[in-house]
């Protein structure tokens, strides 16, 4: 009885981390799908162009 | 110009660099100055080119890495932009050919007895120089009393007007009128004249510098054309912006040429 208990917390112990490993995964994902978005946002939403006029005297 | 380009530049909340080479002339230095606007990536240049011909290689080089270019004042010459493949380049300036007419008439309008007159180009194939000298001509041709004793440059340069006056005058003292393309040479007829006590020539000049609008005040010289070089500034300012954000612009816009005059 006492190896099937220990036999079901392993289970347990093992499924618990492959979860929280999947989510870390998960959340890294998005973490960089977000920073990609933002650079293109930034790049997009770069208003101030510099022109350079060129004189002569 | 700065200032109509400065308007823009707070209209249009931009980065505005303004680059002048030390002289009207320095067009080597206008080149250096459009390859260190390459490598410093600007995302546009809006020029009056020294040259219509020289400057246009370094421009191609300069729309290659994806620079717009706006041509202002002096035009870019069209054969030499096609051979080099630089396209879609808008330009914007006064009419030259109506200005420099307008400004030889106004002096062949004083003209009622035969007189001779002599014009003072600018550098030759500059197609700002070149329209200038076709107006100042065309405007002397109508009058009958004209007759045109010289046609020299002096290569928009204050110094080289002086001295080709002086030797024009050497050759024929009977000169009653002047036309200069622009007003550095006018200057400098104005110093050659004062210096032999001639105070009977017309003269007519091309841009409204201030020492020319004085000397029109103070009866030293009798007319000048203002370009209005701050609305082309401005156009041009506003020209590459619109072009930047994908919008048509037109290829050629004229600005009204305005006379000033005693």
């Amino acid at each position: 009885m006492k190896k099937v208990i220990l036999l079901l917390t392993i289970i347990f112990i093992i499924g618990l981390i492959g979860c929280v490993n999947t989510n870390n995964n998960v959340n890294s994902l998005t973490s960089k799908e977000e920073t990609e978005k933002t650079k293109s946002n930034d790049k997009e939403n770069k208003s101030e162009k510099t022109v350079a006029l060129v004189m002569k005297l | 110009m700065e200032k109509g380009a400065r308007k823009a530049q707070s209209e249009l909340g931009i980065n505005l660099l303004v680059k002048t080479g030390a002289k009207e002339t320095s067009i080597e230095q206008q080149i250096a100055i459009v390859e260190e606007l390459i490598n410093e990536k600007v995302d546009a240049i809006v020029i009056a080119p020294g040259s219509s011909i020289d400057l246009v290689p370094v421009l191609k080089k300069a729309q290659d890495a994806n620079i717009k270019i706006v041509n202002i004042d002096n035009k870019l010459d069209k054969q030499q932009s096609e051979k080099l493949g630089l396209r879609n380049v808008p330009f914007i300036s006064v009419d030259n050919e109506k200005g420099a007419y307008l400004s030889a008439k106004f002096i062949s309008d004083k003209i009622i007895k035969p007189t001779n007159v002599v014009i003072i180009e600018g550098i030759r194939g500059a197609d700002n120089a070149e329209q200038r000298k076709i107006g100042a001509l065309k405007a002397f041709n109508e009058n009958k009393n004209i007759k045109i004793v010289g046609s020299e440059t002096a290569n928009w340069k204050i110094d080289e007007a002086n001295v080709v006056i002086e030797k024009i005058f050497k050759k024929e003292p009977s000169i009653g009128a002047v036309f200069c393309a622009n007003d550095m040479m006018a200057l400098g007829v104005i110093e050659y004249l004062n210096k032999v006590n001639k105070q009977d020539v017309l003269i007519a000049g091309f841009d409204a510098l201030d020492e020319v609008k004085s000397a029109i005040k103070n009866k030293k010289m009798n007319v000048t054309i203002d370009q209005q070089a701050d609305i082309q500034g401005h156009t041009g300012v506003k020209y590459a912006i619109d072009m930047l954000n994908g919008k048509e612009v037109p290829a050629e816009t004229m600005i009204d040429a305005k006379i000033i005059s005693d």
